[in-house]
């Protein structure tokens, strides 16, 4: 199904020469790629790579400055999204694009609904959407409601919805950030088969692992420019890392730190939860973190991970237990208080809680030094010429590329985003940082210049809870891992002594043991 | 606005920060502190004022006055002279202050549509204190007015603030509903026991001359008012936009979780900040007895309590913008005082006006995707 270049079938989709340019910015420059039937090809990059922009003009919502497009070898014009899916282009959004109060039947005919004169013929709408649902094995009743399914469902209502308007070829953003590792493993048997029955695939991700299990091709993104396109089986990890960020010395294996001490800084004990809106209550935890140790706390996303974090940093109460910052009780006490006592925290949500997304670059770097201002210091000035020379420095402390401190938030890429809030937590010098996905959404050059951020902390005896879905990051950067399951903590291991394979049977519960106080 | 925002497919306004990130860290070094040139910035509100102008000029024309000469026998009455400037000045007093008061509000995310109730308590406070305390020292009796008037005002607007943030009553509710209880109190109260009995309608006594602010320009009404409203001003803008506190209070209404997961109190932000916000408005009104009435009436507040409300919203919450709306919003009800009286077109016109300016500012200011976010609020939509 890969491509074969004696058989030579012809490609379905090629893309040649597209430059795209937003005023002085050039996003695309000179961008090739095609698409064969039956294929999976991957496109990788790091953020600001132009891959979105790329699959942006192909879908018809920006118009190309040069450069052509050609379906089935026939040149076209894309100038809206409703071109592109009248020629059988089919996106499925990271971001969900689906009505939540509607019915799964309703979400899938959203805009070719069949019917005549204005009415919705539900039992020919029945019957088209039935086709799509039984290719992805969707066995749905169509009148549940959208909101009520789980995140995996709703992608595949998603691709269905793309199926049901008769797409060749589906374009998949990022697909799997919101999936569990179960979920992404069933999604690429689903992308196969998909393939198999003739469907073309466009997979756009940064996560290597998930670009090898899935795709016969890769290309390779970098500044706007493709570096390569090269079948999947004649490329290895290292490879890709290097076409990605133009480095060859980018470190994928684990960060090298001091070894722990002895003195134990945070301990929580029983500690347990009402349950969350979005996540399992937490079921009497017991854990001990030492100065300069990493401790990872593994799971699949909503087994208490985010109770977790939030109850140590103190943004939701517990319902009983205890958690101890070096000697003192923090259980009772605000958020402020526990700063202040030398609690750090990254949030798991960047957006929300980690930066002031419509604010400044120094409003969220400066939000540690504002707290500390007491009575009527509130009515001094918040930034004055010092804390903003600060804001400069940490700029360029931590390589943060922005216009300027007085650049808005949200015009940042998700990994100076991630500087910011990094740069803030560590400058207060914590006795202890609590990270919750920390590098979700971030470009490898910038992981690894916050992992090695994280080493210097423990350098000088920070202790670090790791809070992540991703194992490999986990597996790169702990001491100990813990597993999560169901909000309770089911087993520890020693990071350099397990596996995926073995994380991965305790996340499920099926190897459940007695937890590790 | 530039290209990607423009074209974003996002359905929810909100979610800014997913545009396509492909394009985003590349994006050209323009960006000053507001993101946009000055000269840009001020073509849309002046486009605004100019279809606002013609509007007028098609309005007197209907009426079969010649419009040119007429707006401008009206823009002359406004502006025509120190005292006439004076005179547009003097009726908006109450109003910059109930302004800035709901803007501060609104900058932590609160919105205070209790305005008017809290200029009429404020007003009532006002009163009392100035009729039933005294005669003294003249500026130590209008500080006290002032202050009985902030206090009462402050603690209305802290309560359903503290509702708010102890039980989550949306405040959007309880704010609206105050306005009715505390209109028809003091109604009563200036009907019945506090009613002046040397008068037939609901007033009530007339307040010491000492709690009068002086005319600072005979026969234009411009007190020293005036200087009390520009402090406030000031140092509302301090508070708001350069403070420490002014930093918490926008975290809080910009970015709440953000807020609370960097140590800022996110009850303390909004209820300190609806206190100020109900002190200022509760000022506003006590200008409104003690700069022009001098004494509480039944109909004293004429409603500009709900001009605050719209002020704030078509500014966005910044002081500045507020303040120069309330200008231009004091110019266009003097000017249509004075075309009324060089014609029969009646001064409503200003009302017909102001209407139409408030939509067009409205569409600008996003007002509309500001009402979707306060109506995702009362749907509790978390996440996508």
């Amino acid at each position: 199904m890969s491509s074969n270049d004696q058989a030579a079938p012809s490609p379905v989709l090629e893309l040649q020469g597209i430059t795209k340019t937003f005023g002085p910015v050039v996003a695309n420059e000179n961008v090739n790629f095609d698409l064969y039937p039956g294929e999976i090809h991957a496109l990788v990059g790091e953020n600001g790579a132009g891959k979105t922009t790329l699959m942006r003009i192909l879908f018809g919502m920006y118009r190309p400055n040069a450069g052509s497009i050609r379906l089935g070898g026939r040149e076209v014009e894309l100038k809206k999204p409703m071109d592109a899916i009248e020629h059988g282009i089919g996106m499925v959004h990271q971001h969900f694009m689906l009505v939540p109060s509607f019915s799964v039947l309703e979400n899938i005919t959203l805009g070719a609904e069949p019917g005549a004169g204005g009415l919705f013929d539900r039992g020919r709408a029945e019957e088209a959407a039935r086709g799509p649902m039984e290719r992805l094995g969707l066995a749905l009743d169509p009148s549940t409601v959208t909101g009520s399914l789980n995140v995996a469902t709703q992608q595949k209502l998603e691709i269905t919805k793309v199926l049901y308007r008769g797409a060749k070829i589906i374009i998949l953003d990022e697909p799997t950030a919101v999936l569990t590792p179960q979920e992404t493993e069933e999604l690429f048997v689903l992308l196969k088969k998909l393939a198999a029955d003739g469907s073309s695939i466009i997979f756009i991700s940064h996560k290597l692992r998930e670009v090898f299990a899935v795709a016969d091709r890769i290309t390779v993104l970098r500044n706007g420019r493709t570096v390569s396109t090269t079948p999947a089986r004649d490329l290895d990890a290292s490879a890709v890392v290097a076409a990605m960020t133009g480095r060859s010395d980018v470190n994928l294996g684990r960060i090298t730190r001091n070894a722990p001490e002895d003195d134990v800084v945070l301990s929580v004990s029983g500690l347990s939860t009402a349950k969350f809106e979005h996540d399992a209550a937490l079921d009497s935890i017991n854990f001990e973190v030492r100065a300069g140790e990493v401790v990872g706390i593994a799971g699949v996303e909503g087994n208490g991970q985010s109770a977790l974090a939030e109850t140590l940093i103190g943004t939701a109460a517990p319902l009983a237990g205890k958690i101890e910052l070096a000697g003192t009780d923090l259980t009772r006490l605000a958020v402020s208080a526990r700063r202040d006592l030398g609690l750090s925290y990254v949030p798991e949500d960047r957006h929300r809680e980690g930066i002031p997304i419509n604010g400044s670059v120094l409003e969220g770097l400066a939000a540690g030094t504002l707290r500390r201002h007491r009575g009527w210091n509130g009515l001094a000035n918040a930034f004055p010429r010092a804390l903003q020379a600060w804001g400069t420095d940490m700029i360029s402390k931590y390589a943060i590329r922005t216009s300027g401190r007085n650049a808005k938030c949200h015009t940042l890429s998700g990994g100076n985003q991630q500087k910011i809030v990094m740069a803030r937590e560590l400058e207060e010098q914590p006795k202890c940082i609590v990270l919750a996905q920390p590098t979700r959404g971030v470009d490898l050059g910038a992981i690894e210049f916050l992992y090695d951020r994280i080493a210097e902390a423990t350098a000088r005896s920070c202790a670090v809870v790791l809070i992540s879905a991703d194992l490999d990051e986990i597996l790169r950067l702990s001491d100990r891992v813990l597993v999560m399951y169901r909000g309770r903590m089911v087993a520890e291991e020693t990071a350099t002594e397990t596996s995926r394979e073995e994380l991965g049977m305790h996340m499920t519960g099926a190897k459940a043991l007695g937890t590790a106080a | 606005m530039n290209t990607q925002t423009a074209t974003a497919q996002q359905a929810d306004p909100q979610r800014k920060s997913h545009l396509p990130e492909g394009d985003r860290r590349r994006r050209p070094k323009a960006s000053g502190r507001a993101g946009m040139p000055l000269a840009r910035r001020l073509i849309q509100p002046a486009f605004i004022l100019v279809a606002g102008l013609i509007m007028a000029l098609v309005l007197i024309a209907a009426q079969g006055y010649e419009p040119f000469s007429t707006l401008g026998a009206g823009l002359d009455y406004a502006l025509g002279n120190p005292a006439s400037i004076a005179r547009t000045l003097a009726w908006g007093l109450p109003l910059f202050v109930a302004s800035i008061g709901v803007c501060l509000a609104y900058r932590s995310g609160m919105f205070n549509i209790g305005a008017e109730g809290q200029i009429y308590a404020g007003a009532m406070a006002a009163a009392l204190a100035g009729a039933y305390i005294g005669p003294m020292l003249s500026g130590l009796h209008l500080l006290l007015c002032l202050l009985f008037a902030a206090v009462v005002g402050g603690l209305i607007a802290a309560g359903l603030g503290w509702l708010r943030a102890a039980w989550g009553v949306d405040e959007v509710l309880s704010t609206l509903l105050s306005n009715y209880i505390i209109m028809l109190f003091c109604a009563y109260l200036a009907t019945s026991p506090l009613r002046d009995p040397a008068r037939q309608s609901g007033t009530t006594k007339e307040v010491f001359d000492t709690a009068m602010f002086g005319e600072i320009m005979p026969r234009t009404q411009l007190t020293s008012a005036l200087f009390v409203v520009i402090v406030l001003c000031a140092a509302t803008w301090w508070l708001s936009e350069r403070s420490v506190t002014g930093y918490r209070w926008r975290m809080t209404g910009e970015s709440p979780d953000f807020a609370a997961a960097s140590g800022i109190s996110v009850k303390k932000a909004r209820i300190a900040s609806m206190a100020t916000s109900g002190a200022l408005c509760g000022i506003g009104g006590a200008l409104l007895v003690t700069a022009s009435q001098g004494r509480f009436w039944t109909e004293i507040g004429t409603g500009i309590g709900w001009d605050a409300v719209l002020i704030a919203l078509i500014s966005r919450a910044r002081p500045v913008p507020a303040i120069i709306w309330v200008s231009v919003y004091c110019i266009m009800r003097s000017a249509a005082r004075g075309i009324e009286q060089v014609s029969t077109v009646p001064s409503e016109l200003s009302l017909v006006l102001i209407s139409g300016i408030i939509i067009a500012a409205a569409a600008r200011a996003g007002i509309f995707s500001q009402f979707t976010a306060l109506k995702q609020r009362f749907a509790h939509v978390k996440g996508h």
